[in-house]
C-alpha cells in the first residue's frame, strides 16, 4: 500500500485529466512532504504546539493546528487535522485514539480518488466499458472527480520534514460520535507514534 | 451505450476547459486547487470548470425529504440557480468540508445574491441516511436547503449519470461500508443546464465568487453555444 502522502486536493484536480496531461506531470509525490516541511517548520513555536520528547530529551516531534470540524446535525463520523514535523529522524504515526467519550473508534485514513483505493473497488457496470480513445487507467469513476477513503496502518513522518492531515488528505477519523463536536470544545487525542511513542495532543473543535 | 457516451463527452468538456488552467498544484501549498483561485482569473471568467455542450438536466428529478418527497427537479427556480451535491451524511472530511466551503461561499455573497442560490444534497447512501438524517444534516449547514433521497438507485444512477457523476457504497465483511462518490458541486440553471462544477476543495469565496458571475449573467449563454 502506499501510504506516502499524496496530494490528494492536487489529484482531485488532476482527475479531471485523465489522461495524464504534462500540467499534471510535476505533481511528484514525494516532493510534496519535503516542500512542506521548509515551511512549517517554522511555525513550531506556536502556542498550539505539542513537542514530543524521545528518551534522550531531544525534541523530535511537533505537532501543531490540531483541529477538528463542528460536526453537523446526525454526522455520525468526524475528522481530526493537524500538521506533524518529524525530528532529525524520521517517525510513523501508527495509532490514534480520542476518549471514548468523543468517539467509539478512531482510526487513521487517506482521501484517494476511486480508482486508486486499494481495495480498487467494482464500480459495476457503468463504468466497466472501455473508453475509445482512452487508456485503461482513465477506465474508472475517478474521471467523475470520484474520491473514497480508505484506512492507512501508518504516515510517514519524513525526516527533517512534516505531514499536513488536512480535508481531502490524511485524517484522523473519528467513528461513532458519541456527541456532537460543539465549536470551542477541546477534547485529547492520544498519537501513537512508532519512535516517539503515545503523544497526547489537544484537539480543538473549530466551526471552520 | 448512452452513459458511456455522456461520460466521454464530460471527460472531453472537462478537458478542453481544464487545459485553459493554470497547473494542477505545485505540491507544497495549502492551494492546491490554484485552478480556481481568483486571484489568478480573469474578470467575469468563471474559475470553475464549464461543460460544453452543457449538460441538459432538466428531465431529472428526486424526491425531497423537505418537501413530504415531493420530486425535486433539476431547474433552479426563474432566475436563479441550484447548487447540487451528491454525498451522505456518514462522511468524514469530504463532505462537510464541502457543505461548509459551500456554507461560506452562500455567507460571502450579499443577500439579494444569496435568495437567488438554491442548495440540494443528494445522499449517495440511502440505506443509512433517512430523510430525516439527511434533511437534519444539510440544514445544519445551509437552513433551507434541500435533502434528496431515493430507495430506488436506479433512479439514482439515472440522475448521476446526467451529470456525469458517479458513486459506489460496498459493505465489507467486517461490516465496514466503504463508500465513493464524485466530489464536484455542480451549478444548475433556470434551464436546467449545468452551468459550472466545481473540484473539491474550491474555496467558500472561490465559490461565491463564480456564483456572483452567474447571477450577474456575465458568464454569458455559455450553456446555450
Amino acid at each position: 500500500m502506499n501510504t506516502f502522502t499524496r496530494r490528494v486536493t492536487t489529484a482531485a484536480i488532476c482527475l479531471a485529466l485523465p489522461i495524464g496531461l504534462a500540467a499534471c506531470g510535476d505533481d511528484d509525490d514525494d516532493t510534496a512532504t519535503s516542500d512542506a516541511a521548509a515551511t512549517d517548520t517554522t511555525v513550531a513555536a506556536d502556542d498550539s504546539t505539542t513537542t514530543a520528547a524521545v528518551a534522550d530529551g531531544e525534541a523530535s516531534l511537533v505537532i501543531t493546528d490540531v483541529w477538528a470540524r463542528t460536526s453537523a446535525e446526525g454526522q455520525t463520523t468526524g475528522a481530526a487535522y493537524m500538521t506533524i514535523t518529524g525530528g532529525a529522524e524520521g517517525d510513523r504515526l501508527i495509532a490514534a485514539a480520542a476518549p471514548t467519550t468523543v468517539a467509539g473508534e478512531t482510526q487513521i485514513h487517506e482521501v484517494v480518488p476511486a480508482e486508486e483505493a486499494t481495495d480498487a473497488m467494482d464500480m459495476g457496470e457503468s463504468t466497466d466499458e472501455a473508453m475509445p480513445g482512452m487508456d485503461e487507467s482513465s477506465d474508472s469513476m475517478g474521471d467523475m472527480g470520484a474520491m473514497t477513503m480508505q484506512q492507512v496502518e501508518f504516515i510517514e513522518i519524513p525526516a527533517g520534514g512534516s505531514v499536513t492531515l488536512e480535508p481531502g488528505g490524511y485524517h484522523v477519523m473519528l467513528l461513532d460520535l458519541v456527541a456532537p463536536l460543539v465549536a470551542g470544545d477541546t477534547f485529547d487525542l492520544e498519537l501513537t507514534f512508532e519512535n516517539a511513542g503515545v503523544q497526547t495532543v489537544s484537539v480543538e473543535v473549530r466551526d471552520a | 451505450m448512452i452513459p458511456n457516451r455522456r461520460r466521454i463527452a464530460v471527460l472531453m468538456g472537462a478537458l478542453a476547459v481544464a487545459t485553459l488552467l493554470t497547473g494542477c498544484g505545485d505540491g507544497n501549498s495549502d492551494d492546491d486547487q490554484a485552478a480556481t483561485d481568483a486571484s489568478d482569473a480573469e474578470p467575469g471568467v468563471l474559475g470553475g470548470i464549464v461543460r460544453d455542450p452543457a449538460p441538459d438536466l432538466s428531465t431529472v428529478s428526486l424526491p425531497d425529504a423537505t418537501q413530504g418527497d415531493e420530486q425535486l427537479a433539476m431547474v433552479a427556480p426563474p432566475g436563479e440557480f441550484l447548487v447540487m451535491y451528491f454525498g451522505y451524511t456518514a462522511c468524514p472530511d469530504i463532505c462537510p468540508t464541502t457543505m461548509s466551503d459551500l456554507r461560506t461561499a452562500l455567507e460571502t455573497l450579499g443577500d439579494d445574491d444569496r435568495d437567488r442560490i438554491e442548495v440540494a444534497m443528494a445522499t449517495v447512501d440511502p440505506t443509512r441516511d433517512s430523510g430525516q438524517l439527511l434533511t437534519s444534516y444539510v440544514q445544519s449547514f445551509i437552513p433551507d436547503a434541500h435533502a434528496l433521497r431515493t430507495d430506488d438507485l436506479t433512479l439514482l444512477r439515472t440522475v448521476t449519470d446526467a451529470f456525469g457523476a458517479d458513486f459506489q457504497v460496498s459493505t465489507g465483511p467486517d461490516g465496514t461500508v466503504d463508500v465513493a462518490h464524485t466530489t464536484w458541486l455542480y451549478a444548475i440553471d433556470d434551464q436546467g443546464r449545468l452551468r459550472v462544477q466545481w473540484s473539491f476543495g474550491t474555496s467558500g469565496q472561490d465559490l461565491a465568487r463564480d456564483m456572483e458571475i452567474l447571477l450577474d449573467g456575465d458568464a454569458g449563454d455559455q450553456g446555450t453555444a
